[in-house]
């Protein structure tokens, strides 16, 4: 009960963040030069006709009552239609939020299903050999950006080996697994050396505490100590990272969904800034923001299962 | 030795610690035999590796560890499986440490770890473990138990935490109980309390105990004999009242004058001039004669060892009184 009321409340709490984040994007793309109606048309249209063109679209109103109208629009589902596309916004979006999802949810699995044994090996050995090799590993992934790591894949798995899909997205939900393995794969060669050094580090203070050596001093076994006091009281910071990463994703993996031909917002994202699509930039900056609200959520509710004082503490 | 074997024997305990700057000698030659349901105090300054030596039994010192013997209800530790000496920790042997606010797992409630630790001891189920651990923290005094038992560590006062604390040492039903400087993180009220409920438990379940503090005062009033520890040696052993009317060391006589209400009204304390040593650079003569008013060349070469086994003895080459 009280972490629904917990969830409402910080739902609630989300509304400023984004009308923050509309009005800014809505007052930043104002003062970007450019004019989508010339680019879209190649400036082959006269001043008269570009008038009548902003007049249809409502562009020509104060500023104050443009921001307002989306607004309103906005809270009914209706985030306008895009000036390039001929089409409502929200069909667009819809149309292109899956794919991203898929994506950010498959890098984000792969992610912690290699950090998290190769970060609990490590630090039950630190400075080892492993450990080593862990962390050498990690800085060779983490230091090849992205579309290089994409491509190695597709020539590995998709080319050579001709294991797994190269592009597009899939059909059916077993499709969408398969084609999101080697793009999830290419989120966890950078993402999963953040999480192994974090939760690494955070391993190792763990393990010096002293309650830890009061649960030796019990008798408790040592994998028991480890697995169950070590590693909960490690996950809150990496939990951390893990969100700040994912949160980032959702607008930095357009290189990753363009390397694997991947029909996702960051390339409609691209597209919209390109042509000066007002009304579809507006729209997907609602968008990026409502998913980063919802990681963050998620995030921290998952504190209150790692650690749950947290729930506890709620008024 | 008068026919039973003792619960502990320990025979020149070294632990080593090596650091960037050297080897640091936290325990040198250290011996010492105690019987079942006896109560010994170990006092000394700290860094004088009270806590190292308590860690060593346990074998969890994190520095080399060195015995001549090493042996707990007649079987050698030193010889133990890692598995056999886990199994002596909490069953055998328990711990109580200096500060209960650290000594709990903070994202777990008190009553998880007491059902964990009831049922790695005794293999009872959740249920069992749980009625356990209500009895354990009953047992140590703590009001409504059952209702307080799902309380997180930072819901509970320093005191009370001691008392959980003890009551996990408890759970497995130790024969020897180590207690590690437990009340010095305590407020003056509650160390009374603490020592009291220790002397209870020892009197209750027959187990022995070893209490660590650098004041002589709780040693005083808790326990049967007592060690003084310097620089990692043993430099005496007494009973409490040999230790108060006739200390033999010179240590012990300025560690007696430094305590408050050992000088009499309108006097002033009387702290022991110098530093405590240097455990980098400890030669093979006493470490307390540089410190030492009665020191003689002899001193700074050798020192005697100490008898574990008798009544009173001091490692002096000049103690205050003839006592053998």
């Amino acid at each position: 009960m009280k972490a629904l009321r917990y969830i409402l409340l910080r739902l609630l709490g989300t509304l400023p963040v984004l009308i923050g984040v509309t009005l800014f994007t809505f007052l930043a793309i104002q003062f970007v030069p450019g004019d989508p109606v010339r680019i879209m048309t190649h400036g082959r249209l006269g001043d008269a006709e570009v008038e009548a063109i902003y007049e249809r679209l409502g562009m020509n109103r104060p500023l104050a009552v443009q921001y307002g109208s989306f607004l309103v629009n906005a809270a009914t589902g209706d985030l306008g239609e895009s000036i390039i596309q001929n089409a409502p916004v929200a069909d667009l979006v819809a149309e292109k939020v899956t794919p991203t999802l898929w994506l950010l949810g498959m890098g984000t699995l792969l992610s912690v299903l290699i950090a998290l044994p190769l970060a609990l090996f490590a630090a039950a050995r630190p400075d080892s050999a492993f450990d080593h090799a862990v962390r050498a590993a990690g800085m060779l992934g983490f230091a090849m950006p992205p579309f290089w790591i994409g491509l190695l894949l597709i020539v590995t798995f998709g080319l050579e080996l001709g294991w797994l899909p190269i592009s597009g997205f899939g059909a059916g939900w077993w499709g969408h697994v398969v084609h999101m393995i080697l793009p999830g794969l290419t989120i966890a060669f950078f993402l999963a050396p953040i999480l192994v050094q974090s939760l690494r580090a955070s391993l190792l203070d763990a393990l010096a505490a002293d309650h830890i050596e009061v649960a030796r001093a019990r008798g408790i076994p040592e994998w028991r100590i480890y697995l169950k006091h070590a590693l909960r009281n490690a996950l809150l910071p990496t939990l951390t990272v893990l969100a700040v990463n994912v949160s980032w994703l959702v607008s930095g993996a357009v290189v990753i969904e363009s390397v694997f031909a991947l029909p996702g917002l960051g390339s409609l994202l691209v597209r919209s800034v390109g042509y000066r699509d007002y009304p579809l930039i507006q729209g997907l900056a609602l968008v990026f923001a409502v998913i980063v609200v919802a990681i963050n959520l998620v995030a921290d509710l998952s504190y209150g299962l790692v650690d749950r004082r947290v729930l506890r503490k709620l008024p | 030795m008068n026919g039973a074997s003792p619960l502990l024997e320990i025979e020149d305990l070294s632990v080593v610690f090596h650091t960037r700057s050297g080897p640091v000698l936290a325990n040198d030659g250290v011996s010492l035999t105690l019987r079942a349901g006896e109560t010994l105090g170990i006092v000394g300054e700290s860094g004088s590796g009270k806590s190292v030596f308590c860690r060593a039994i346990l074998g969890l010192a994190k520095g080399e560890v060195r015995a001549r013997r090493m042996a707990f209800d007649g079987r050698d530790i030193a010889a133990m499986s890692r598995s056999e000496k886990q199994a002596l920790r909490g069953r055998g042997i328990a711990m109580v440490f200096q500060s209960p606010m650290s000594s709990l797992d903070p994202v777990w409630t008190i009553g998880d770890q007491l059902v964990e630790t009831v049922r790695h001891h005794k293999g009872l189920d959740r249920a069992g473990a749980r009625r356990a651990a209500i009895a354990l923290l009953d047992r140590v005094g703590i009001q409504s138990a059952a209702r307080r038992l799902d309380d997180y560590p930072h819901q509970w006062s320093g005191g009370m935490l001691q008392r959980a604390v003890i009551a996990l040492a408890l759970a497995g039903e130790p024969r020897l109980m180590l207690a590690d400087e437990p009340t010095t993180a305590l407020d003056v009220t509650i160390q009374d309390q603490i020592l009291a409920l220790l002397t209870e438990l020892q009197r209750e379940t027959g187990m022995a105990l070893v209490l660590v503090s650098h004041d002589l005062g709780v040693i005083a009033e808790t326990v049967d004999r007592v060690a003084v520890m310097y620089a990692g040696r043993i430099v005496e052993t007494a009973s409490v009242r040999h230790l108060f009317e006739r200390p033999a060391h010179p240590y012990t006589v300025g560690l007696l004058g430094s305590m408050v209400g050992a000088a009499g009204q309108g006097e002033r304390l009387r702290p022991i001039p110098g530093q405590p040593p240097d455990l980098h650079h400890l030669g093979t003569g006493c470490a307390f004669a540089p410190r030492c008013s009665r020191a003689g060349d002899d001193c700074h070469r050798a020192v005697p060892r100490i008898d574990p086994a008798a009544a009173h003895d001091a490692a002096c080459l000049f103690p205050m009184e003839a006592e053998r």
